[in-house]
């Protein structure tokens, strides 16, 4: 009895470390920002994986997976065992270990643009035998209005423009968020290297409808990017407090919003 | 007798023929000046904010007014003439964010008589303004348009619509 529950624990635990395998990050997409009628350019590094030395490899991929359900394999996904030949990657010349994909997430997936969410993909060989983890979540823009607590106007700003974030507690989904007295919006802006631009934001807010937060910022009248350097990122979340069981006033906050800075000309 | 009324009627027939000729119509007052419409000092008084993507898509909250934001009001630009044409320009931000990334140097248009761009020029950057409209007696606003397209994309993205007045 003991060793077999030593043996299901062991199995628990094998099982958790898989899952908790770290993402396959070493890749970029081109454009950044895209919607699902958009083709894009995915470039992957296979450097210190399985498939470091590879000539060949291939894509698997899938979209709208979430919390391990809900997934649905592209028209590439045909046999894990026997990529085939519209599935593979086409080598970067001069660079080893470096391969591109193009796809357009309507004709891959076989779904209008209201039904895809994001996806995610793994890099494999042939015959599976070799791949990489599984990637995080790329997100397609919308191309349908889909009303949110937190939006952003506009939907796609740079570096010079006028930034308006709102917080729409009318759509608040968590009993803090649903809860909170609003009281500021926290700013984080980063460069082109990751480095952050300074002491995060903290702007006040202001009441500009029922339920309807609004603060408002430009990130290079904030902040000045270093030479040669230009800002790339900005985080955002709204704080606010409640009242806990002693009703004594306590900080919470919305989850970050990454938001990617478009170059603009 | 025949004859007569032959030659009466041919006669008649010609006259009118010859008096069908369009009337040339004089010029209506002077040409407009639209150049000099545009030069002078200016001060913003409006700013409207243009989210390109969402009016395309059809979605709610494409047009904001942001003139309120920030003190634009105390952003000036000005457009000097030389000898009638186009010279040099310079914006005094003032407090509010900058509307272009130079603030000085030269200006030019595409069409001396009837311009719809502004080009501003400094070294080797150029902005383009599109024109909305000339100042005139009846409406005396300087009404300019700059737009933000995704070098990655180039789609346009954002509109910045500019109302300027005296």
């Amino acid at each position: 009895m003991k060793r077999i529950l030593i043996a299901c624990l062991s199995i628990l635990a094998l099982n958790h470390t898989a899952s908790a395998q770290t993402p396959f990050n070493n890749y970029t997409i081109d454009p950044p920002v895209y919607t699902a009628e958009d083709e894009i350019t995915i470039t992957v590094d296979v450097t210190g994986t399985a498939l470091q030395g590879d000539a060949v490899v291939y894509i698997w991929t899938w979209a709208n997976e979430v919390n391990g359900g809900g997934a649905i394999n592209s028209i590439v996904n045909t046999e894990w065992g026997n990529a085939p030949e519209t599935a593979k990657f086409t080598a970067v010349p001069g660079s080893p270990n470096k391969f591109r994909f193009k796809l357009t997430g309507t004709t891959i997936f076989n779904l209008t643009p209201g039904q895809l969410k994001h996806f995610q993909f793994l890099v494999k060989s042939k015959d599976g035998g070799k791949k990489t983890e599984n990637t995080p979540t790329n997100k397609f823009d919308p191309l349908v209005f889909v009303p949110s607590m937190l939006r952003m106007f506009p939907a796609r700003v740079g570096q010079n423009d006028v930034v308006s974030l709102y917080f729409d507690q009318a759509l608040a989904t968590t009993i803090d968020e649903q809860r909170m007295e609003p009281v500021s919006v926290t700013v984080e802006v980063f460069d082109n290297t990751g480095a952050s631009a300074g002491q995060p934001l903290s702007l006040t807010l202001k009441n500009v409808g029922t339920k309807l937060w609004k603060a408002f910022f430009v990130p290079t009248r904030s902040y000045t990017p270093g030479a040669g350097k230009k800002f790339t990122k900005f985080t955002y979340k709204f704080n606010g407090t409640v009242r806990d069981a002693n009703n004594q006033p306590v900080t919470v906050s919305t989850a970050a919003v990454d938001v990617v800075l478009a170059e603009m000309k | 007798m025949k004859t007569i009324q032959f030659l009466t009627i041919l006669f008649l027939a010609g006259l009118l023929f010859t008096g069908c000729r369009p009337d040339g119509y004089e010029p209506i007052g002077t040409v407009n000046d639209n150049v000099t419409a545009i030069s002078g000092a200016w001060k913003l008084t409006k700013v409207t904010q243009t989210d390109a993507e969402s009016q395309r898509k059809g979605f709610p909250y494409a047009v904001e007014d942001i003139t309120t934001l920030f003190n634009y009001a105390s952003l000036q630009l000005t457009f000097n003439l030389t000898s009638g044409a186009p010279s040099t320009f310079t914006i005094n931000n003032g407090s509010a964010p900058p509307i272009t990334s130079i603030t000085s140097g030269t200006w030019s248009v595409d069409d001396i008589k009837a311009p719809k761009t502004i080009l501003l020029k400094n070294g080797a950057i150029t902005e383009a303004m599109t024109l909305g409209g000339y100042p005139n007696s009846v409406n005396g606003k300087l009404k300019v348009k700059v737009t933000r397209t995704d070098v990655a994309t180039n789609k346009l993205l954002i509109v910045y619509d500019y109302e300027f007045s005296r």
